[in-house]
Parts: C-alpha cells; structure tokens; sequence
C-alpha cells in the first residue's frame, strides 16, 4: 500500500481529528476508515472529482497533490480510463474524455490543461479559449500524450 | 451459518464487541492479517476478542471469504457484484472500517473499487459526513481553494 513520502504529509495526516492514538492495535481499534484505505479508494476516483476532494481537508488536499500519489493513481485508474483527445490543426474541433492526475499537476502544462478542462466540462468548443493558449501548446499537448498515456 | 460451532478441533474462536463468539478455520482467519498475527503471538486455543468489530461485519467478512473461496473464477465477479449490491451506505462504511482493522485484504481490494464508483460525483459536504471528516480549512482558506478548482465542479451530484 502506497504511503505518502513527503515528510510535512504526515503532520496533515492529523487532520483526520478522529484518529486515537497509536498504541495497542488490539485495543485500540480505529472506529475510523483508516487513512491507507481512504488511500486506495481516491486512487479509483477520476481526476476530475479527485480536484473537487482537495478542498474536503487539509490531509486530503496534501495527498491529492503528492506526486507518489498522483503516480499510484495513474498506474491504477489508466486500465479504466483513456484519454480521448483530438485536435485538428486550424483548432477548429476539439474533444476530451479523461487524463491523468499527473498532467494537472505539472506546472508547466497545468494551464493549458486546466482550459482544455474547461472546454470540455461545457461539452463544447469554444473558439476564443483555443485561441488564447500559447502558440506552441498544440505541440507540447502531444508531448503529455506521447508521455503519459 | 459462521456462527455455527465447528467440529474441527482447530479452529479459530473469535469474540465480537456484541458478544457473539465466531469460530473459523484457520484458512479463513489467516486471510484477516491482525488475527493471523495474533494466532501467531498467542495460543490459538484463546479466543481472540475484536473490540469495535461487530457480529454483523464480521459475518460479512466470513461470507465473502467462504463465499468467494467456493465458487468459480467465472462466478467470483458476480458474487462480488452481489456482494457489494446488498450493501447500504452505512454498512458499506462500517465494513470498511472492520475490513481496514482486520487487514482482510481480499476485501481491501475490491471495497476501494466499489466506494470509489460510489463517491465519485458525489459533493465535498457528502464525504466529509460519511468518512466521518473535520473540515480543517479555515472558510478563508476553502474559499481560496474553491476559486481555484471551481471549473471541477460542473456536474456535482444533490446530496
């Protein structure tokens, strides 16, 4: 089971104000879903809700960020979940079904993915958004295809 | 059912926080990690008490391993399917917790899968009421976020 490596994460794990302290496992049994648990089930959930669910608590905002995080859930939700992405070359047609958690985080493209999201979640193009993405996002766009999926 | 007593000398008497006693072989205890280890630490003539894992989620545990180990690869699916439909929120919640006690790890794989399917369009209010989850944001704070992720939220179920 994935376990978040970045050390400030486990500070925020606190947040999960329910949990007693460790001790006895036996008798002390957590009356909570266990934080690995709540682990696993995000990494089933698509990345689209998984955004929303940064803003439940601060361990999960953490968690949703961290980048381990982010590779577990690609290698376990892409079976489920492909990207369907096409682009034309005078922007004129333009489709998005799913994309990883990773490519929302990278800092370099999240920009252009966010408004691609944006386009995508209305269910329709809009030809002003396109036009307003930086000249070479057509290219590094087929970068993150070529690199995650 | 599981609870019936079993004949076989060595099986494994597990106490429940209701008081019901369980006995089960040792193929199916060994597949809930936090008994196995504890056969392992004491005599396994000792009955084991599991406080905070009640009757109810124990048999559940039971029926999936019996039943799951009894059927066919082709059938396992459907079992599951079944498993996991007959199932309410509430007791979906408690067997999680239950499950993540005791290590079961069959269940620790397909329970996330079902929960996940279940949650996923589901709002920020809703989870936090069924993880049982302290919202630590100050509204400042989760304000700023909601600005920032509000092109995710198209498409939000009503609680």
């Amino acid at each position: 089971m994935s376990q978040i490596s970045d050390g400030h994460d486990n500070n925020n794990n606190n947040s999960l104000k329910n949990e007693p302290p460790h001790g006895d496992s036996l008798h002390a049994p957590p009356p909570f879903i266990p934080f690995e648990v709540i682990t696993e089930i995000l990494s089933r959930v698509p990345v689209k809700s998984l955004i929303q669910f940064k803003c439940v608590c601060k361990s999960w905002k953490t968690l949703i960020s961290d980048s381990e995080f982010a590779r577990k859930h690609l290698s376990t939700i892409h079976h489920h979940h492909n990207l369907l992405l096409t682009i034309n070359d005078n922007f004129d047609n333009l489709l998005i079904g799913s994309y990883s958690l990773q490519s929302v985080f990278e800092t370099a493209i999240s920009n252009q993915i966010k408004k691609l999201l944006r386009v995508s979640g209305r269910g329709m193009y809009e030809k002003r958004q396109v036009q307003s993405l930086s000249p070479n996002y057509h290219m590094k766009t087929n970068k993150i295809l070529q690199m995650k999926f | 059912m599981a609870e019936k007593a079993s004949e076989s000398s060595n099986s494994i008497s597990l106490n429940t926080v209701d008081g019901k006693i369980f006995k089960v072989s040792p193929t199916i205890a060994n597949q809930m990690q936090t008994i196995q280890s504890l056969i392992k630490a004491y005599d396994s003539s000792r009955v084991i008490s599991l406080p905070h894992v009640n009757a109810f989620h124990l048999s559940k545990i039971i029926e999936y391993l019996e039943g799951k180990s009894a059927t066919t690869v082709s059938a396992v699916k459907e079992f599951e399917a079944q498993f996991m439909k007959d199932l309410s929120l509430k007791q979906l919640k408690g067997l999680l917790i239950a499950v993540g006690y005791l290590k079961v790890n069959e269940l620790l794989e397909l329970m996330p899968k079902t929960v996940a399917k279940l949650i996923e369009n589901k709002s920020v209010e809703f989870l936090r009421k069924f993880f049982g989850i302290v919202n630590d944001f100050t509204p400042s704070e989760e304000a700023k976020i909601r600005e920032e992720i509000a092109w995710a939220f198209d498409g939000v179920d009503e609680d």
